[in-house]
């Protein structure tokens, strides 16, 4: 059985909602279909093992058929994204002492919106020396990514950094410039 | 200087890459603005930047596998809840039925019973 074409264009609220209606089961799976493959991607990060992800992934299908709250979910994705991270960072902790450090570093922190803390606008001229600060590895990848528009696969080819480190000096890059704006604008 | 704005660009909407989407970047698939779309959601914390990054270690056909693999349990346990909740709405119904005729036939044998009294 796989999900109706016609039931594919509803948003996930409209789907929550015939599914708090009518307790029928089938809307829930349209959603948790629709995210079937990022909730895979997730748990791939986090487990770095394709039978460890799988098997998180239908743990989690299962969580979320048998245990989704009573009280309403106003944003069904960030609440199975949420799930899906506990559900592997347990399973880390479950296995620490078979679990290399490194799939530890990978979890990342709660995802904080960088654009909140800019209330603001900032020139972009404190912009550019907020960039100089960076460390080499960060300015690089900012600057390749933004400036220079390239993309990741073109960034990865040029520097020999991994995909992975692109990714993160780009995140942690524009966290420090945060970081170095709001310092510049309180003081 | 000003292509850096994007580094503070708010996205109001919620997106939601389609696994579509999903498959044609990670297969290499896509060029100019699409690419660029889903390179930007990599750049910020969230679901599909932590997916995109997990997904590199699959093969397309991998993904694709693992993924049927897991709706083909995720509709096998639906459809039978599915199945046994119609059932039971199908069952209910037919008693409603039931008793509507019951109540009926009664109410034509009263009335006439009533006119040959």
């Amino acid at each position: 059985m796989q999900s109706s074409s016609h039931h594919t264009n509803l948003t996930d609220e409209e789907l929550l909602l015939r599914y708090r209606q009518s307790a029928d089961n089938y809307w829930l799976g349209l959603l948790l279909q629709r995210y079937a493959l990022l909730l895979l991607g997730v748990a791939m990060k986090y487990l770095q093992e394709k039978a460890l992800a799988e098997d998180a992934v239908q743990q989690v299908f299962l969580k979320a058929l048998t245990h989704l709250p009573q009280a309403e979910i106003i944003n069904f994705k960030g609440w199975l994204y949420v799930l899906t991270r506990n559900h592997c960072l347990q399973t880390l902790r479950d296995a620490a002492p078979l679990a290399p450090e490194s799939s530890l570093e990978k979890v990342a922190g709660d995802a904080e919106p960088l654009e909140d803390a800019l209330r603001h606008e900032l020139h972009l001229t404190e912009l550019e020396k907020a960039i100089e600060e960076l460390g080499p590895e960060q300015q690089t990848c900012i600057r390749a990514f933004y400036l220079q528009r390239k993309s990741y696969q073109e960034i990865t080819a040029a520097t020999g950094y991994s995909f992975a480190q692109v990714k993160s000096y780009i995140q942690n890059g524009k966290r420090n410039l945060k970081i170095i704006l709001s310092r510049r604008t309180s003081i | 200087m000003k292509d850096y704005r994007d580094i503070w660009k708010r996205r109001t909407e919620r997106h939601t890459l389609s696994d579509e989407q999903l498959m044609a970047y990670l297969e290499g698939r896509l060029a100019g603005p699409e690419r660029r779309d889903i390179e930007e959601l990599l750049s910020s914390e969230g679901m599909e930047s932590d997916a995109i990054e997990g997904l590199q270690a699959l093969s397309a056909a991998e993904a694709h596998r693992m993924r049927a693999r897991l709706l083909a349990r995720l509709w096998k346990r639906v459809g039978r809840r599915h199945r046994i909740r119609r059932k039971r709405g199908m069952n209910q119904a037919g008693i409603i039925a039931v008793a509507v005729l019951l109540v009926l036939l009664i109410a034509c044998f009263l009335v006439f019973w009533m006119l040959r009294k």
